[in-house]
């Protein structure tokens, strides 16, 4: 009876932990739905702000032109990194363009701001393209984003020249697909690191420039370092806040910026920046976590009174699917409509939810964009994770077998993967209770791997997502017959989209009288945009004062009115302050009738006065004649 | 001699027109050239452009930026001016208006082209964001105060005193009133 009863608790246990086994992954397969739903959601707001339909790709159109922009480029990277049926051959082709045309130009990017080459660079690898190798420059080299953008930065415009946020952007662009560094570059990971480790504040986060942790800025400093978590380096630098000399692993800086996030964590599971609470530091804060394989809805420091950082998330999310930036209302600015779902934000929370959805699937983190793992190495770091976890909470002398078999484990692993063996901290300090001697290798000096190579959008959203051969329909042929004979700059991302397809197409020859068409419609659009350039200039240069305008400048301001009217109305608002133009005509046109009226009354004065003095002489003649008359 | 006193008048007053001046316009053509003429009843703001936070860090800009010509000894790209309040008119507005009516150089991105939904000042007369490290850029005040807008959301009202300004350090070494409690209270 004993023995029955006690195999029948036995089993009962067991069926307990299978149901909550059970109960745990349904949990997990729910929560990955839901983000699922979100995503689509912020999609199809973002879609809907550009006019398109939910069945229409995002990257189209009016999206594209936005291509190279801070706000164009975010989507595409997000989208890409779960792939979302969406056209990124489009997408890569208008941004390949872009940074072609403004390399041609003076400026190419905005020089100090190194992130314009990293956001750039990572939305490339997130659509598939090779950020080493992007359209061409003014002598018809190709272009590397990730040379020019890190290490081969103009020396006057370095890489932290714009502050902290060059350097973890840059940091996570060279780590994005592990991109070796040349020897003579001047400039290695390790000083990178360094010079981010330098900033951290005495209370263990960072800042721009404060003296206190500001989330968004911890949350990136933590995701550009995350790759590093696992090394056992110790970096030796002076803190650039107290002149405090520090030696430090990247490991503990992580790990006082966490406590320090935790601390500033609101009771709503929020953060504030500014001051404010807001949907950006929230997601900033989540893409670390995920990045160093934390779980946001499972690690007590970022549940506050039953709130995880999903849930503070989802609090900025509007009926439309997009997000707003803060939920406070200032009566002062109503302009800044907390109603309203703002881009910034709804991009933010598109690829948190991103980052999160990778996590739960188990694939890369977001800004690992290395092919996905085979399935035997990813069997052999869950197995050695699996068994770290199972360590006793207090080690002794007889774990140290274990323990060693562990190491030796985890070192079998190739040095790059080893950050996904996300609890290797707990071996590492096992071994240090055990004086076993850690000598893994620093990781800093193995993540260059590659001088270059393409991005992959990760299939993980659907499974019809496949890659076939590109096939130029009859319905694109349409669309290229549908182009307006006159063309605007509005049309250029679909023109750029409809040749690149084409170019790229199996069935080119079936349409190739489409091709010279199309380049034409191209260099048709480049020459416009150079008009509006040249319009803008002279306007700038011919115009001001407004006061010195003489009737001579007559030609020279008729000749702008006439350019400007040959623009479509799409273009003319490209035309800064054309009003300036109408009232340098109205100027001119009132000094000329004023020269006109001048002179015809001065000539009618003239004429006057002598038909005046005539007529006075003439009747003094006529008495002096019938003066001399009467004297007869 | 009537007619005599009638040609003597025509021509005195001919010649008073022509002495007075002689413009003639349409209503739109007034309103064009006098848009931004001050008359009593007019609204009416003031802006100024102002590089005095540069000064005591000439040694962090760029050589190329070292001159009088980029920053004034006196620090002053734009003195304080007198303008015309248009009905709606925002920061960047008037900012516009008055760079171009005195021909600086005035760089910016548009608010279709960044996140914040707000034209962002990225150079004014050569002098660009970060030239003076990296917390260096264009601020402004209305009224002394920094508003948390961007400046093409900020609408004027009458009587407002903008100050553009240069800063090298956020802020601080303009007065921002930013201290720790606010950044994390």
């Amino acid at each position: 009876m004993k023995k029955l009863s006690s195999a029948l608790m036995i089993l009962l246990a067991n069926l307990l932990f299978m149901t909550a086994m059970t109960a745990e992954v349904d949990a997990k397969e729910e929560l990955k739905n839901e983000i699922r739903d979100d995503i689509e959601q912020i999609i199809d707001w973002k879609k809907a702000s550009f006019g398109l339909h939910a069945e229409q790709p995002l990257l189209s159109s009016q999206f594209l032109n936005h291509a190279g922009d801070a706000s164009g480029d975010w989507y595409p990277f997000a989208i890409g990194r779960i792939g979302y049926p969406d056209d990124y051959r489009a997408y890569l082709a208008v941004v390949e363009d872009q940074v072609s045309k403004r390399y041609r130009k003076a400026h190419q990017l905005d020089e100090s701001k190194a992130t314009e080459w990293h956001r750039i660079a990572l939305a490339i690898l997130a659509v598939g393209g090779d950020p080493t190798n992007v359209g061409s420059d003014k002598n018809g080299e190709p272009i590397n984003l990730i040379a020019d953008g890190t290490y081969a930065r103009a020396p006057d415009k370095p890489l932290d020249f714009q502050g902290i946020n060059g350097l973890t952007w840059g940091l996570i662009t060279l780590d994005s697909l592990g991109f070796k560094i040349p020897d003579d570059a001047g400039l290695t990971r390790d000083e990178i690191i360094m010079d981010i480790l330098k900033r951290q504040l005495p209370d263990g986060g960072f800042s721009l420039n404060g003296t206190r942790t500001d989330p968004d800025i911890t949350g990136m400093v933590i995701q550009a370092l995350a790759p590093y978590y696992n090394s056992e380096k110790t970096y030796e630098y002076q803190l650039s806040r107290t002149n405090e000399q520090v030696a430090k692993t990247v490991r503990q800086v992580i790990d006082e910026a966490l406590q320090a996030l935790s601390n500033i964590q609101e009771d709503n599971g929020t953060f504030k920046s500014f001051g404010f609470e807001n949907a950006e530091s929230i997601v900033q804060v989540i893409v670390a976590l995920t990045e160093l394989g934390i779980d946001p809805t499972e690690d007590e420091r970022f549940i506050k009174n039953g709130n995880n950082l999903i849930d503070a998330l989802k609090s900025f999310q509007m009926e439309d699917g997009g997000f707003i930036h803060s939920k406070r209302y200032d009566p002062e600015n109503p302009s800044a409509d907390p109603n309203k779902s703002n881009s910034m934000a709804s991009e933010q929370a598109l690829y948190a939810f991103v980052a999160l959805y990778r996590f739960y699937e188990g694939a890369r983190t977001l800004f690992d964009f290395r092919q996905e793992m085979d399935a035997d190495l990813k069997e052999a770091i869950d197995a050695i994770k699996a068994d770290i976890d199972a360590l006793p909470s207090t080690i002794n002398e007889s774990h140290k077998a274990k323990v060693e078999q562990l190491f030796n484990r985890y070192k079998a692993i190739p040095v790059t993967e080893r950050r996904y063996v996300f609890n290797y901290y707990k071996l590492a300090d096992a071994m240090e209770q055990l004086n076993i001697e850690n000598d893994s290798e620093y990781i800093a000096d193995h993540m260059g791997e590659v001088d270059r190579g393409n991005g992959a959008v990760t299939p993980l959203f659907t499974d019809e997502f496949h890659r076939g051969p590109i096939i130029f329909t009859a319905e694109d042929a349409k669309k290229v017959e549908n182009l307006p004979e006159d063309l605007t700059t509005e049309h250029y991302g679909e023109v750029v989209r409809l040749l690149d397809k084409l170019e790229n197409a199996e069935n080119r020859d079936e349409y190739e009288h489409l091709i010279d068409h199309l380049l034409n419609m191209k260099e048709k659009i480049g020459e416009i945009e150079q008009e509006i350039e040249a319009l803008n200039k002279e306007i700038m240069d011919d115009l001001f004062p407004f006061e010195e305008l003489s009737v001579e400048d007559r030609d020279k301001i008729n000749g702008i009115i006439e350019r400007y009217n040959r623009l479509s109305d799409y273009d003319q608002q490209k035309i800064v302050n054309y009003e300036d133009v109408e009232r340098a005509k109205a100027e001119i046109d009132s000094k000329a009738r004023k020269q006109i009226v001048a002179t015809v009354l001065g000539i009618l004065f003239v004429l006057f006065t002598i038909w005046f003095v005539v007529r006075r002489r003439k009747k003094r003649r006529e008495k002096e004649m019938e003066f001399i008359d009467l004297e007869d | 001699m009537r007619k005599d006193l009638l040609l003597v008048a025509v021509i005195v007053l001919i010649g008073v027109i022509l002495f007075k001046g002689t413009k003639i316009q349409s209503v739109e053509e007034y309103y064009l050239t006098h848009i931004d003429d001050i008359t009593r009843e007019s609204e009416t703001i003031k802006i100024s452009i102002r590089v005095d936070a540069v000064l005591e860090h000439l040694d962090k800009i760029p050589e190329s930026l070292r001159s009088e010509k980029y920053i004034p000894k006196d620090g002053i790209i734009l003195e304080e001016t007198e303008y015309v309040l248009r009905p709606g008119d925002t920061v960047f507005d008037v900012l516009l208006r008055a760079t171009r009516h005195h021909k600086i150089p005035f760089d910016y991105q548009g608010s279709e082209e960044n996140r914040f939904g707000s034209v962002y000042i990225k150079g004014i007369n050569h002098l660009y964001e970060y030239d003076c490290g990296p917390l260096s850029g264009w601020m402004y005040t209305v009224n002394g105060e920094f508003p948390d807008e961007g400046v093409s959301k900020y609408k004027l009202e009458d009587g407002d005193v903008i100050a553009i300004q240069y800063t090298c350090d956020l802020g601080r070494d303009l007065g921002h009133p930013y201290d720790e409690k606010e950044v994390n209270p």
